[in-house]
């Protein structure tokens, strides 16, 4: 069934980018405690209003830039099936949905929500035109998300879940670039005026070195963060998942969107989800195979 | 003796004081709000515990400091409690050491035990809080007994079960109401497991005893006879002759839900309750016991008395608002719609 221009307009199937929410459920200790989990959802339901509230503010930011790309013409307001007016308003009512929806639910989430909206009006606005400050601002967005979904449950992040989270999406921001380089590469100034300041190597080499910081990080968590120490064992899947996906972005280009990637590559999405299958496995039954 | 009582005008404090006093010592409180029915030779100090200065001040010249200051769980408090309940009692017992005190009894929590694998409990029974309240009680316990030790600082600890009695409904006024209009009222899983209490009297029992014998050490106290919260609530209901029926909640669905209602801040119930009611709990009270402690009330002669007291105190209740949380009526908030589906 074909999406409305509105819903369109609210990019749903981005909302799994919101699941960094779950992050700190999953991976601070309490993945076995499901009692957690429907607060968690609350803030992934702000999450989506939040974020979509600025998929709609960008759409309208760039509906004259959009006329030209032979694709995003076709968005709802650059087509015009959805009018400037009833954008706007959609966009402020699911911002102001997010922002008094947290702040009833606790601080630190409402923090986080204000936060997240202020860095994507920035970004918009202005920081998607600065080299690194693009990526460092998009790597922000899900640290951000990540932290919502922490204080809801009344903790404090932990020194590995911020390093792993910020270097992770740092390479899916980079590779996001990477992918926008080589397949606009004619355009390249007319769409995204920061392609212009980047070039393909020098975005080999950041994607090379966030990718490795990634697993260093995800190493010395599994190694140093107080897990059992047979969480050493999902490093191999960790390391297929990073390299892998390294691959598809240099290799076959993919990766201007992590979503769609996981949808194009199976396999990708299976890796995920062996890795997580065992690590909540070895969270859950404490196998002492290591010292 | 001279006395300092920290949270004197709270529940405990205000019971440690009074009791203090009777024996006729020297007693002075210090607490952010003034109980209206204090004795007068209670001296009060208006101070709260995080002021360094103020707190000091208090201190002086006083032989014993009894640290009651707390944010219950009902209170709510979130990063308050780590602030309060870790830093307030490692604060004041950085200063009573300073002031050259001869005894510090801290009061703790049965909340450091989480939710226990092993039961009795013992005092060798591993510390495991499951909420926030209780993580920030032990944190705060740690610290007390790390400035004791390091400061040769003798220091009585005093973990009590759920208090009952002397006007303490806590979450029961709750189901007291229900029972009261004869409405169901409900257990998260079956209620069969055995459940302590401890009345606030023989808590001040074995206070004093723990006082006077002058052993340093850490304390369990809950009453020695007692059944299970189903048996409780069933026999309360019986004496008070209303139609109410205990019903069993599922526990995993109850508790996913009361999380939820307690995100949204729609139940009164707080994580304390709802994560560890459901399961068995109760201290081994032997070694209490053993130096000579009698306790008076079992868990149902505490229900029903409790009961009384409600009965009694029913419409003062219902109108009373100020007071710190242990002597506040509880609000049912969204438990309401239980209430009148019942």
């Amino acid at each position: 069934m074909a999406m409305s221009p509105r819903m369109r307009l609210l990019r749903p199937w981005q909302w799994t980018k919101n699941a960094f929410v779950f992050v700190g459920v999953l991976f601070g200790g309490h993945a076995g405690d499901w009692h957690l989990y429907p607060p968690v959802l609350l803030v992934f339901v702000l999450a989506c209003a939040a974020s979509s509230a600025v998929y709609v503010f960008n759409d309208i930011m760039d509906r004259e830039r959009d006329r030209h790309h032979p694709l995003k013409c076709l968005r709802p307001i650059p087509s015009g099936a959805v009018s400037l007016s009833q954008a706007a308003l959609l966009s402020l009512t699911l911002g102001a949905t997010a922002l008094l929806g947290s702040a009833w639910l606790h601080f630190g989430t409402f923090l986080c929500i204000l936060l997240y909206l202020i860095n994507n009006i920035l970004y918009s606005l202005w920081l998607k035109d600065h080299p690194l400050l693009d990526v460092l601002s998009i790597a922000m967005g899900f640290m951000l998300r990540m932290l919502a979904g922490v204080y809801i449950l009344g903790e404090l992040p932990t020194s590995w879940i911020l390093l792993c989270t910020f270097f992770l999406t740092l390479f899916l921001g980079i590779a996001k670039r990477r992918a926008e380089m080589a397949t606009l590469s004619g355009q390249v100034s007319r769409q995204r005026l920061v392609l212009g300041k980047y070039s393909l190597p020098f975005l080999d080499i950041l994607l090379g070195a966030t990718g490795v910081m990634t697993m260093v990080c995800y190493a010395l968590f599994t190694a140093l963060g107080g897990k059992s120490p047979a969480q050493i064992l999902t490093l191999p899947l960790v390391f297929y998942a990073i390299f892998h996906y390294l691959r598809l972005v240099l290799v076959h280009n993919y990766g201007e969107d992590p979503t769609d990637v996981l949808f194009k590559d199976p396999r990708l999405a299976l890796i995920i989800a062996a890795w997580l299958t065992l690590y909540l496995a070895i969270e859950q039954g404490h196998p002492v195979l290591f010292r | 003796m001279r006395h300092l009582v920290t949270g004197g005008s709270g529940f405990l404090g205000n019971l440690i004081a009074r009791r203090l006093l009777a024996r006729g010592e020297q007693v002075r409180i210090l607490d952010i709000w003034e109980d209206a029915s204090r004795p007068p030779a209670i001296e009060f100090v208006r101070c709260d515990i995080l002021d360094r200065d103020g707190v000091a001040a208090a201190m002086q010249g006083v032989d014993v400091v009894h640290h009651n200051v707390a944010l219950v769980p009902l209170t709510k408090s979130g990063d308050r409690f780590r602030e309060v309940n870790t830093e307030g009692s490692r604060l004041a017992a950085e200063l009573a050491a300073r002031a050259g005190v001869q005894a510090f009894i801290h009061m703790s929590s049965s909340a450091l035990y989480g939710n226990p694998a092993q039961l009795p409990i013992t005092d060798q029974t591993p510390l495991r809080p499951v909420e926030i309240y209780g993580r920030a009680k032990l944190a705060g316990e740690q610290a007390v007994l790390e400035v004791c030790k390091k400061h040769g600082l003798p220091l009585i600890v005093i973990r009590p079960r759920t208090i009952l009695g002397e006007g303490r409904l806590g979450i029961f006024q709750i189901l007291f109401e229900w029972i009261r209009e004869g409405r169901d009222v409900y257990t998260i899983g079956d209620g069969n497991g055995l459940f302590q209490f401890v009345h606030a009297h023989d808590l001040m029992d074995f206070y004093m005893i723990a006082l006077d014998s002058g052993r340093t050490g850490i304390y369990n106290v809950g009453s020695d006879r007692f059944g299970t919260l189903r048996e409780g609530l069933e026999r309360l209901i019986q004496v008070a002759g209303t139609s109410s029926r205990v019903r069993a909640l599922p526990p995993g669905l109850t508790i996913a839900t009361l999380t939820l209602l307690d995100t949204l801040h729609l139940s009164p119930l707080a994580p304390w309750h709802y994560l560890t009611y459901h399961k068995p709990f109760h201290f081994d009270v032997a070694p209490l016991l053993a130096m000579g402690w009698k306790p008076r009330y079992s868990n149902d002669e505490m229900f029903q008395e409790s009961y009384a007291w409600f009965l009694q105190h029913y419409d003062r209740l219902m109108a009373e608002k100020a007071g710190g949380a242990h002597r506040r009526p509880v609000k049912e908030a969204i438990l309401r719609v239980v209430k009148w589906l019942s």
